[in-house]
């Protein structure tokens, strides 16, 4: 690693400062964002960003040096990436598992898109007195909402609801939650479990 | 990911004893816990998915999901080595009504053979009457046959071989692996871009032709397919695997 103290970096600085001239060139600013619809709803802000692939990581090819980012139904843009592309969030590109939301900085190289930075979406923490494990929920689940007295409720979109859900568990997607808080329980000390499709 | 969103919400809202869990669906299954789909689900995936029907022969033969496989309950655990290679499979049980308690057992053994997608169709045979599903008589399967739902731009192995061998002059066999692995052989007819290269080199390719992509396995012609569509070629894929030893082609093995 210290070897490459030498002139090294001060070349690939060069070559950085060199990328950026380019990136500022008129026809290269026209570069937008490609981002995934549901990835705008939280992060607006990077529709200004110019040079950003953001969506869901699906798949990744060694042989080809490449990733695939699912950045709309059925669309997804290939990012290459090099031994100095950095990750964030995750240990490595290896780690990166289908769908982890990524939001990928890169640089056009001819028609390529070569990755500079890939930051995975980072851990939510929520306080351990907050979480349920499965062991207690599984219990809750098998007597069943009204003799357990509790709510349990899906926040995933109804496709996935549908696709298969927790017995007794209520369909209540994030983005609709507000116009249906009138589902819940009028007892404000009735305990809710709220679940999804989980996150690290 | 929402999960703890919507808690935050709930709180907001004034509820005071809210929790998450956590580890959400994926966990749930897992761990082999029940876990419902819905007459909705099944009738998008029909034909794409394993049906089970429980109840037995007799009852099957009156009146079954379409495409269900007849395996009586106590027979299903027996017939291990009947159930798809693939682990991501789609299988879904039923009996007369949502029944969790009479199916628990089963699917959390077929679970355990780590199968990532068991499930209990919540309202069993007579909420998929109420909801109208599709049914069938007589014509009981009682082998289990399963169909992967292809990926969009997914190609069939029949038809990727048929235009292998017969070359028709609106398609191109577009080989996107590396010259390395190329050097060992290819396809008869096909060219060769390895998909690292394919979006600078895509000019050299027909606009007029529909180009159908393999590699290996389907990873990196999955890849090579998307690029070719953002380019705004016609083009499909081979989601399967090939090798090519001493000329002699193996191909589709799904």
């Amino acid at each position: 690693m210290f070897r490459t103290l030498s002139p090294k970096p001060l070349m690939a600085l060069a070559a950085a400062a060199l990328m950026a001239a380019v990136l500022f060139l008129p026809q290269a600013a026209s570069a937008k964002v490609i981002a995934h619809k549901k990835c705008m709803k939280c992060h607006a802000e990077i529709k200004d960003q110019e040079n950003m692939v953001a969506g869901d990581f699906q798949s990744r090819s060694n042989k080809a040096k490449s990733i695939s980012v699912l950045v709309g139904k059925g669309k997804n843009v290939i990012v290459k990436f090099t031994k100095d592309t950095t990750v964030e969030n995750v240990p490595s590109i290896k780690k990166l598992k289908k769908p982890i939301p990524v939001q990928v900085t890169y640089v056009k190289k001819g028609n390529d898109l070569v990755a500079t930075e890939i930051v995975a979406k980072p851990k939510i923490e929520v306080p351990e007195d907050k979480m349920v494990g499965v062991k207690e929920l599984a219990a809750l689940v098998a007597k069943g909402p009204d003799k357990g007295n509790f709510m349990l409720i899906d926040s995933r979109p109804p496709i996935r609801y549908f696709e298969g859900h927790i017995p007794g568990a209520v369909m209540m997607p994030f983005p609709k939650m507000p116009d249906m808080m009138g589902k819940l329980p009028k007892d404000k000390n009735t305990p809710l479990i709220f679940y999804c499709g989980g996150f690290r | 990911m929402l999960s703890p969103l919507a808690a935050r919400l709930a709180e907001k809202n004034g509820y005071k004893n809210v929790r998450v869990f956590h580890a959400g669906m994926p966990a749930w299954k897992k761990a082999g816990l029940p876990a419902l789909t819905t007459n909705q689900f099944l009738k998008k995936r029909l034909g794409y998915v394993v049906v089970i029907d429980t109840r037995g022969p007799k009852a099957a033969k009156a009146g079954h999901i379409q495409g269900a496989v007849a395996m009586p309950l106590d027979q299903v655990i027996s017939q291990r080595e009947q159930f798809p290679l693939d682990k991501k499979a789609y299988l879904i049980f039923y009996s007369d009504g949502t029944d969790i308690d009479k199916l628990k057992k089963v699917t959390k053994q077929v679970a355990g053979w780590g199968y990532k997608n068991v499930f209990i169709l919540d309202g069993g045979y007579q909420g998929w009457l109420g909801a109208k599903g599709p049914i069938q008589k007589d014509m009981v399967r009682t082998k289990i046959f399963y169909l992967p739902r292809p990926h969009p731009g997914e190609i069939t192995g029949d038809e990727f071989m048929n235009i292998v061998n017969n070359k028709p002059q609106d398609k191109l066999v577009l080989d996107v692996r590396t010259k390395a692995e190329t050097a060992g052989g290819m396809l008869p007819g096909a060219v060769n871009i390895p998909v690292d290269e394919l979006s600078e080199r895509i000019k050299e390719l027909p606009k007029d032709k529909e180009i159908v992509t393999h590699c290996r396995t389907g990873l990196r012609a999955e890849m090579g397919y998307n690029i070719l569509r953002n380019a705004g070629y016609n083009a499909r894929f081979l989601n399967d695997k090939v090798a090519i030893l001493q000329d002699r082609i193996f191909c589709c093995f799904k």
